[in-house]
C-alpha cells in the first residue's frame, strides 16, 4: 500500500522552533486529519508536504520518493488564505490554473464542464470570480484545487468560513474524492469534521506530535471513559464531584458530563444517584470526543481560537 | 512519469542554511519551464489588455499623441495668422531729406532691400511704402489701433546724424521686426555718415566690405551633420530620454502593482504550488512588459501617422513657408529608432525585474512605493543629470556616466541623437545592460522566493542581504 510519508521531520524559523521531529504516514485513498490550534504548525507542515518549504532535517516521501521528484500535477493544494484574481472570469481562472498544473486545454476543458455541473455553478462559468457570492467563490476555489485530478490533495482549513450549506457540499465532494481513491490530508480545528470524515488523524501542539492513529484509537487513548448522567428531581447533582474518580467536564441543559478512569466500573455512579434519592431519565456511556481528547492532550492553553502570539 | 526536479528548486524559509538546490537540466524540465511561463505570460497579458483602465488610458494616450502632432503646425499658423496677408506692413516717413546722398526712388530701394533681401512680390516679408510727412500724425494713430504694423520716421537735426523713430504694437522684448529695422539704420547711418564725411562711394563699399572669417569646426559631427538633422537630433534626444523616464516608472510600476496584487489576494499561495517562483517572476514581467509594449507601439503609430500628416497639412495652409516634419523623422535614420527600441526594453527588464522583487516583499499595494524608492531614486538622479550633460553630449563625463546601466537608456540615446557614438560603445554598454539583468533576475527570484509567501514584518536590509547571501 502507498502512502505518504512524514519522516522526522524539524523545520526553525530564525530562532523559532515552527516544527520539532514530526512524523506521520498517511494511507493512500484514505482521509486523514490534521489537528491543532492555532500556530501548532499546522500550515508550515503542509507547505513541506507540498515542498513549497523544506525541512531542515528529516523528510517527506510519497511512495518511497522525495516529494521534490512528485510531478506537480500530482498534488492539488488548497490553501488557507483563500485566493483567486479577483477580476477574473470563472472559466477562464480555473483554466489557466488545470493548465500550469499539466492539464491539456482539451482536458481542462472537459473537467470544467464536468465540475462546474456537479457543484451546479455552470451558470456562473463567464462571471467574474469577484460577482460571486462568497459560497460560490468558495465552490470555485475547491475546484482549483482538484481540477487537474490530482493524486494526493492538501487542504489548509477547507471548512473555515464556510456555512452549514456549503460545508455541506464540500463535505459531498470530500467522499466523492474519497470514492475516486485519492489521499485526502485536511487541516482543521474544527474536531466534529475530522471525527466525520477521517479514518486517521494526527494531533499536532507546538510543532509536535501528540497522538495519532485512528480515530477508534485515538479515542481509546486517553484510557477514560466519558458518562452522561440526566436526574428528573435534581438538575445540580451536586453530590457528583465528592465521587472518588469521577469527573465532572460539563454541564448542559439535558445532561451532565463526566470521565472516569477506565478501570472504573460506571455503575458507581447509578448507585450514588439512587442513594441521594435520585430519578434517572437519562444514564449512558459515550466515547469522548474528540474535543475531549484534545483539551486532555493539549490542555486548556491551546484551546482552538485561544489568540496566539505565533502564527501557523 | 517524467520526473521534474527544476519545478522545485529550494524554496526556502530564510533562515535555512543548509537546503539544497536541486539543479537539473534535463529536457522535459526546461519544456516545462517554457510551457509555464508561456501560460502566465499569456494570461498576464491577457488580463492586461482586457483591463477597461488600460484600455482606457490608452485611448486617452493615443488622442493626446495625435494631437500634440498637429502643435507645431498650430502655432505656426496662430503666428502667421497675426498678420491677414503673411506680409507685415511698413511705412517710411522721410522727414532728414537726403540721406547717404541717395534720392527719394533710390533710398527706397535701399530699405526694401534690406528688409527684404531678395525675395519679392508676395513672398516679401515686408510691404514698404513712403509717405510725406503731413500725414505723421495719422500715421501714429494707425498704428496704435495696429491697422499699420509699423512706422519708421527719419529726421535729420542739423549737421548730426539721421534718427530714426520707430513706433510699433509690439514690445521691446517681443518684437520679431526689431533685429530687422535696427539692421537698417545701422546699415542707413553707416553709409550717410560716410557720405558727409566726403568718402567716394568706392571707399565707402572698401570700409563696407565684410570681414574676411573662415570657420573651422574640430568636431567631426558638427561639420558633418546639417542643422536641420541636429535640431531635429535634439527633439528626438529630449522626446526620447522622457518617454523611456515615463513610461518604464508607469510601466515597471505596473509590473511591481501585479506582484503585490497576486500576493494581496493570496492567488501566490496556490500558484507556489504549480509553478516556481522563477516561472512567476519571468512570465509577469514579460507577459505585462507585451502589453505595454502593444501600448507604445500603438503610440508611435499613431504618433508618426499624425507627424507625416503634417507636411502635406502644412503645405496646404502656408505655402512655400511650410517646414518638413518628416525631415524630423527622416533626418535621423533608422538605426536610431532600432537602438531606442533596444535601450527601452533593456531598461524594462532591469527595472521591472527589480521592482517585481522589491514588491514581493509587501503585504499591501500601499507599501509599494516604499520599497522600490531605490530604483526610483536611481532611475531619477540619472534623469536630472541628464539636462546638465545634455550640452556636452561628447564630453568624456557624459561617456564615462552612461556605462552605468541605470542611466544607459537615456543617456546613450542622448549621446546617439547629439554627439558621436563609435559601434563598440553599444555593444559594451548593451552587455553591460544584460549582465545588470541577470544579476538583478538572480537578485529578484531571491527576494521573490522569500517573499510570495512571506506576510509579517517587513525585512530588514541586513536581513535581506542574508538572504540573498544564502547559497
Amino acid at each position: 500500500m502507498a502512502s505518504l510519508t512524514v519522516d522526522h521531520i524539524t523545520k526553525s524559523f530564525g530562532h523559532f522552533q515552527a516544527i520539532t521531529d514530526l512524523s506521520m504516514e498517511v494511507q493512500e485513498g484514505t482521509i486523514f486529519g490534521f489537528l491543532g490550534a492555532n500556530g501548532a504548525g499546522k500550515t508550515t507542515t503542509m507547505r513541506m508536504i507540498l515542498d513549497i518549504l523544506r525541512p531542515d532535517r528529516g523528510r517527506v516521501t510519497w511512495n518511497g520518493q522525495d516529494v521534490r521528484e512528485v510531478p506537480r500535477r500530482n498534488w492539488g493544494y488548497l490553501p488557507e488564505e483563500r485566493g483567486l484574481y479577483p477580476k477574473m472570469r470563472v472559466d477562464e481562472q480555473l483554466l489557466f490554473l488545470a493548465r500550469l498544473n499539466g492539464l491539456s486545454k482539451q482536458d481542462a476543458e472537459k473537467e470544467l464542464t464536468e465540475w462546474l455541473d456537479r457543484f451546479q455553478i455552470s451558470a456562473n462559468r463567464k462571471k467574474k470570480i469577484e460577482e460571486l457570492s462568497k459560497g460560490n467563490q468558495q465552490k470555485v476555489q475547491f475546484l482549483a484545487t482538484i481540477l487537474h485530478d490530482p493524486t494526493i490533495l492538501v487542504m489548509d482549513e477547507p471548512f473555515s468560513g464556510l456555512d452549514p450549506v456549503n460545508a455541506n457540499v464540500l463535505k459531498e465532494a470530500f467522499v466523492e474524492m474519497h470514492r475516486r481513491g485519492k489521499t485526502i490530508i485536511f487541516s482543521t480545528h474544527q474536531l466534529e469534521q475530522a471525527e466525520e470524515l477521517c479514518q486517521e488523524i494526527v494531533i499536532i501542539n507546538k510543532g509536535q506530535s501528540v497522538v495519532q492513529g485512528s480515530v477508534r484509537e485515538v479515542k481509546r487513548k486517553p484510557g477514560r471513559q466519558v458518562a452522561r448522567l440526566k436526574l428528573d428531581n435534581d438538575a445540580q447533582a451536586a453530590w457528583l464531584e465528592q465521587l472518588a474518580g469521577v469527573q465532572v467536564t460539563r454541564r448542559r441543559e439535558d445532561y451532565i458530563e463526566m470521565q472516569l478512569p477506565a478501570h472504573l466500573n460506571p455503575n458507581v455512579i447509578v448507585e450514588a444517584a439512587l442513594q441521594h434519592g435520585g430519578i434517572i431519565s437519562r444514564f449512558e456511556i459515550a466515547e469522548p470526543s474528540l474535543t475531549d481528547i484534545f483539551i486532555e492532550l493539549v490542555g486548556m492553553s491551546a484551546l482552538p481560537d485561544v489568540p496566539s502570539a505565533l502564527s501557523a | 512519469m517524467a520526473t521534474n526536479t527544476v519545478e522545485t528548486p529550494a524554496k526556502n524559509g530564510v533562515e535555512q542554511e543548509q537546503g539544497t538546490i536541486v539543479v537539473s537540466a534535463d529536457g522535459a524540465a526546461a519544456q516545462n519551464n517554457l510551457r509555464n511561463i508561456r501560460l502566465i505570460l499569456g494570461r498576464e497579458y491577457k488580463n492586461r489588455v482586457t483591463q477597461r483602465s488600460f484600455i482606457i488610458t490608452s485611448v486617452i494616450l493615443l488622442v493626446i499623441v495625435f494631437l500634440a502632432a498637429f502643435i507645431p503646425t498650430v502655432i505656426q499658423l496662430v503666428s502667421s495668422g497675426s498678420s491677414s496677408s503673411g506680409q507685415t506692413s511698413i511705412v517710411v516717413v522721410n522727414e532728414a531729406g537726403s540721406v547717404a546722398g541717395l534720392n527719394e526712388a533710390e533710398l527706397t530701394a535701399d530699405i526694401t532691400t534690406a528688409l527684404n533681401g531678395t525675395s519679392t512680390g508676395s513672398s516679401a516679408p515686408y510691404v514698404l511704402s513712403i509717405q510725406p510727412q503731413t500725414s505723421l500724425s495719422t500715421l501714429q494713430s494707425q498704428v496704435k489701433d495696429g491697422k499699420l504694423d509699423m512706422l519708421l520716421v527719419l529726421e535729420r537735426p542739423t549737421n548730426q546724424n539721421v534718427r530714426f523713430t520707430y513706433y510699433t504694437t509690439n514690445s521691446s522684448t517681443n518684437d520679431p521686426n526689431l533685429s530687422a529695422i535696427q539692421g537698417l539704420t545701422l546699415q542707413l547711418t553707416f553709409f550717410d555718415t560716410a557720405h558727409r564725411l566726403g568718402l567716394t562711394s568706392s571707399q565707402t563699399q572698401r570700409l563696407a566690405a565684410p570681414p574676411d572669417l573662415v570657420v573651422v569646426q574640430t568636431q567631426p559631427s558638427q561639420t558633418t551633420q546639417p542643422t536641420s538633422e541636429s535640431a531635429a537630433g535634439f527633439v528626438l534626444a529630449f522626446a526620447g530620454v522622457i518617454l523611456i523616464f515615463i513610461s518604464i516608472q508607469v510601466y515597471a510600476g505596473i509590473v511591481a502593482t501585479g506582484v503585490a496584487e497576486e500576493k494581496s489576494s493570496r492567488m501566490m499561495e496556490i500558484l507556489v504550488n504549480a509553478a516556481t517562483p522563477f516561472q512567476l517572476l519571468a512570465g509577469k514581467i514579460v507577459g505585462i512588459g507585451a502589453a505595454c509594449l502593444t501600448q507604445m507601439g500603438c503610440l508611435v503609430v499613431v504618433g508618426i501617422g499624425a507627424l507625416l500628416l503634417q507636411t502635406p497639412l502644412q503645405a496646404a495652409l502656408f505655402g512655400a513657408h511650410a517646414g518638413s516634419f518628416s525631415q524630423y523623422l527622416t533626418g535621423v535614420s533608422i538605426p536610431f529608432y532600432l537602438l531606442f527600441l533596444l535601450y527601452f526594453l533593456l531598461a524594462f527588464f532591469l527595472y521591472a525585474t527589480l521592482f517585481a522583487g522589491l514588491a514581493s516583499l509587501v503585504k499591501r499595494q500601499e507599501e509599494i512605493q516604499s520599497v522600490i524608492m531605490l530604483p526610483l531614486l536611481l532611475m531619477s538622479s540619472g534623469y536630472v543629470l541628464f539636462f546638465f550633460v545634455v550640452a556636452t553630449p561628447d564630453a568624456t563625463v557624459t561617456k564615462v556616466l552612461s556605462y552605468i546601466p541605470f542611466w544607459t537608456p537615456m543617456w546613450m540615446l542622448m549621446r546617439l541623437a547629439l554627439g558621436t557614438v563609435a559601434w563598440w560603445e553599444i555593444v559594451v554598454t548593451v552587455a553591460l545592460m544584460l549582465l545588470t539583468i541577470l544579476a538583478c533576475t538572480w537578485f529578484a527570484a531571491r527576494l521573490y522566493r522569500y517573499g510570495v509567501l512571506m506576510y509579517g514584518q517587513k525585512p530588514s536590509l541586513g536581513h535581506l542581504l542574508k538572504l540573498v547571501r544564502m547559497h
